[in-house]
């Protein structure tokens, strides 16, 4: 990166960091530093809740997905729209009633501390793993890129999220995701600009959409009822609800966006909010990926886009990778060929589809022979496709504004993943033991937890290149927790005969069922949701029969 | 700090506003799978 870049990169995220120290001075209590504010108006609510879910990999990884599969990916996102109208209409009213700071003080009010203190548990331990990754992911795509040591990466990104974490709570993550969101969208509409200025001249903006379609890449909906198809129209709307109700509805990094302290109504329209605008900024993200597609039918892309990984092959296989290379240049020519016929005759796309799939399986072999070179290599280059984009393409000062938008991202959702992580630490475990300390002290701790969270992440994060694939690994664990969590839920709000002792037993033998299927079963880990979570579900109302005839004392409220 | 939020429930806009709102999110998502559909069908 230029000095330029650097300058740009600087200024924008400490201008972000300070505007998130301006708008959250004067946190001075527990409540304050708990909750956004009660003049938190819905708008922020609304980009709050997109800034935490989108973290920097959704801009690394989405545009990638995009050049490879097109739009389908979309569809995962189906199920949110319907997932926030419920959460409006059914469960947030809830929260607001019992006037909750975490989503697992409500199962205390339902069932009873422990039921409560077991699922804040669980989430403590997949949210703080998980926001080791949010930090370690891009941290691993700038150092290949830009050969920035990952290390240095981790703790610097860390660092800065944590102050003003740590200074601001709650109110400054909000208020400093409204600035993040701003730096991502202007981001995102430049790289737009930037990759339809890249058409050549005479291949219009149109010319490209429809060389896209012709191309396979603009299909976002997929109505076939196949299983073994990973996004189709029913598993986005079925099984994304699924997901989305159980990650907005029980996720405290979430939760406490939008009970930000206001009134039922903004938070309201924050999620509704949310739901309009997810699916159609999805759509532009993975849009600007066919574009970069478009972009790469017309101007040599590069073999592999990871490139310090395909030097690390040529030095052990120059041979072979010369081989790739003037095929990869044969293969190009021959496309740029068969598009220059599809244009003249645009009804005549099956050579162009031929050529294009020669190209494909010039790939893959690019990364087979990148995986048998090394122990541990990555055969996929997707996630480098965006940023290596930006590199090669964009003019100086705009990288640096790039490069922001994807730290941005990794800072939103991590803020909130800290904040969240201190007010469970205090709210669900701190406060029930010390129901009688100063506010000031509870202040602290909440100050201090957020900080221990914080370092966890990036130890963790600074460690997790100890470990093979590891956003696999961490995926997998993340799925060990969530459907359990949710069971518990669903129980609570649809099951009203269940009581606590019921509840927890059932929450209990739901995670033991999932780590059973993961160390025993063959079962693909995001079933590991689906089973965790019917195993509450269904195990509840039958132990509720047993425990009802084996005491005749109601168990409601009971504490542990 | 209280065990809960003090601050009071606030009164809520009339149901049907709600309704109307719930709508609009559900019915730009039918509009969206719809427009992803034709878009398909058009550049294919």
């Amino acid at each position: 990166m230029s000095a330029l870049d650097w300058a740009v990169l600087v200024l924008t995220l400490a201008g972000i960091v300070a505007f998130g120290a301006w708008r959250s001075r004067g946190v001075h209590t527990t409540e304050a530093y708990l909750r956004a504010g009660k003049d938190i108006r819905w708008w922020t609510i609304g980009l709050s809740v997109i800034a935490t879910q989108a973290s920097a990999i959704t801009f690394l990884s989405v545009p990638g997905q995009a050049y490879q599969d097109g739009l389908g990916f979309v569809q995962f996102y189906f199920g949110l729209p319907i997932a926030m109208v419920l959460l409006s209409a059914i469960i947030l009213p809830v929260y607001h009633r019992l006037r909750v700071y975490t989503a697992y003080q409500y199962l205390e009010e339902r069932f009873d501390r422990r039921t409560r203190q077991f699922t804040a548990l669980l989430f403590l331990i997949s949210r703080g793993l998980a926001s080791g990754l949010a930090i370690y992911a891009p941290a691993l795509v700038l150092s290949a890129v830009l050969g920035w040591p990952v290390l240095w990466t981790n703790w610097v990104l860390g660092a800065v999220t944590i102050v003003y974490t740590v200074l601001g709570g709650s109110r400054a993550v909000s208020r400093t995701q409204t600035a993040q969101m701003a730096v991502i969208f202007v981001g995102l509409l430049i790289a737009f600009g930037m990759a339809v200025s890249l058409l050549p001249p005479g291949f219009s903006f149109g010319n490209g959409v429809s060389l896209a379609g012709a191309l396979g890449k603009l299909q976002g909906v997929d109505p076939s009822l196949r299983l073994d198809t990973r996004y189709t129209l029913w598993s986005g709307l079925l099984g994304g609800l699924f997901v989305q109700l159980a990650y907005f509805g029980t996720d405290q990094s979430q939760v406490q966006r939008y009970l930000a302290g206001g009134p039922l109504a903004e938070s309201r329209r924050g999620l509704l909010m949310n739901g309009l605008l997810k699916v159609p900024m999805q759509l532009f993200i993975l849009f600007l990926g066919v574009m970069v597609f478009v972009v790469y039918q017309l101007t040599p892309p590069p073999l592999f886009f990871n490139r310090a990984e395909l030097e690390r092959v040529r030095a052990s296989h120059p041979a072979e990778v010369a081989s790739l290379e003037a095929r990869h240049v044969h293969l190009f020519a021959e496309k740029r060929q068969a598009i220059d016929a599809w244009l003249a005759t645009p009804r005549k796309a099956p050579a162009l589809r031929e050529a294009e799939a020669r190209v494909q399986a010039l790939r893959k072999e690019t990364g087979a022979l990148v995986a048998q070179s090394q122990p541990g290599a990555d055969p996929k280059d997707a996630d480098f496709i965006f940023l290596r984009f930006v590199l090669d393409h964009f003019p100086r000062g705009l990288i640096g504004l790039l490069v922001a938008v994807i730290l941005s991202a990794a800072m939103s959702a991590n803020s909130a993943a800290l904040s969240s992580l201190g007010a469970t630490t205090v709210v669900d475990f701190y406060r029930p033991r010390h129901p009688d300390a100063p506010d000031s002290r509870t202040l602290a701790v909440a100050r201090w937890s957020t900080a221990a969270w914080g370092l966890v992440a990036v130890a963790f994060a600074s460690f997790a290149s100890l470990l093979d694939n590891l956003i696999q690994a961490v995926n997998v664990l993340g799925s060990l927790f969530y459907g359990p969590m949710l069971g518990v839920f669903l129980v609570g709000f649809f099951l009203a005969r269940v009581k606590g002792r019921a509840a927890f037993w059932a929450t209990v033998a739901g995670e033991i069922a999932v780590l059973a299927a993961a160390a025993f079963g063959s079962l693909g880990f995001l079933w590991y949701n689906v089973l965790g979570c019917a195993v509450v579900v269904g195990l509840a109302p039958l132990l509720q029969r047993v425990f009802s005839r084996s005491s005749p004392h109601p168990t409601t409220g009971e504490l542990t | 700090m209280a065990e809960r939020d003090p601050e009071p429930e606030r009164a809520e806009p009339r149901d049907e506003r709600w309704g109307r709102l719930y709508a609009l999110v559900i019915g730009a998502l039918v509009l969206e799978i719809a427009g992803l559909w034709v878009l398909e069908r058009v550049f294919r």
